[in-house]
């Protein structure tokens, strides 16, 4: 299994074009689909987001690291030292509502749990990693 | 994100383009800010430049939505890809939102309203 994306980010907002770019790289080298190749940029915009945005409390600077494998799968993980997110308390996001009573919480994790075949969060404990699993 | 507006009979053409993730999102939801307290008869959202969109940019779609709702205005959301249609769906936006294939039959779509 190659490792083909090895990213470490800082815990800002503008850093997660950086994966974005390594795995359009990723889709070109590997002749992916581009709308597979855009569907885990999503994931992983949704991600990475969510620890930039949640996982910290302090003002302290803080590196993600995002690794990225492939064979018959594409493999990731993000591993990072903030707040553990346990996906059992994610707020259910609301799919039925009127237009005027619609909210948009928790459509990012829903989304990654309904795009990518197996998302799991581990909570290690000096370290939080999230693993993703999709066949090709 | 660069968002081209078109001007048409019944209101406004809004051309986005590229990905809308949690940064271009922003841009996305300055030129909903900016046109929040026009009444806008009816808005296009054409989407065929469009890459993808995350959750960041799902809530301005939804903004958008939210404004043509309570002004009885209109909103077509069009040329989405395959993928940003599936998104759609899996949000449970395909139930509120209006689309056409392309801005042409969102055009033809506006003039049955």
């Amino acid at each position: 299994m190659k490792q083909i994306i090895n990213a470490i980010i800082s815990n800002d907002i503008h850093q997660i074009e950086t994966v974005s770019e390594q795995l359009v790289v990723m889709g070109k080298t590997f002749a992916l689909d581009e709308q597979l190749v855009n569907t885990f940029r999503l994931v992983f915009d949704e991600l990475l987001s969510n620890v930039v945005t949640h996982a910290y409390g302090d003002n302290q600077v803080h590196h993600i690291e995002v690794r990225a494998y492939l064979d018959s799968y594409f493999i990731a993980v993000i591993e990072h030292d903030g707040v553990y997110f346990d996906p059992k308390n994610a707020p259910k996001p609301d799919l039925y509502s009127s237009i005027e009573e619609r909210k948009i919480g928790g459509l990012g994790v829903y989304l990654v749990d309904n795009l990518i075949n197996e998302v799991r969060y581990l909570n290690k404990e000096n370290k939080r990693l999230i693993i993703l699993k999709h066949k090709l | 994100m660069e968002i081209i507006e078109t001007a048409i009979d019944k209101g406004k053409v809004l051309a986005l383009n590229g990905k809308i993730d949690v940064v271009s999102a922003r841009e996305f939801q300055q030129k909903y800010d900016e046109l929040a307290d026009i009444k806008t008869e009816c808005f296009i959202l054409d989407c065929s430049e469009v890459s993808y969109v995350s959750s960041a940019g799902l809530r301005v779609f939804l903004l958008f939505m939210k404004l043509q709702h309570k002004n009885n205005g209109h909103l077509i959301v069009c040329g989405l890809n395959q993928m940003v249609y599936n998104v759609f769906e899996i949000s449970g936006f395909t139930t509120i939102f209006k689309f056409a294939d392309t801005r042409d039959e969102a055009l033809a779509l506006l003039d049955t309203f």
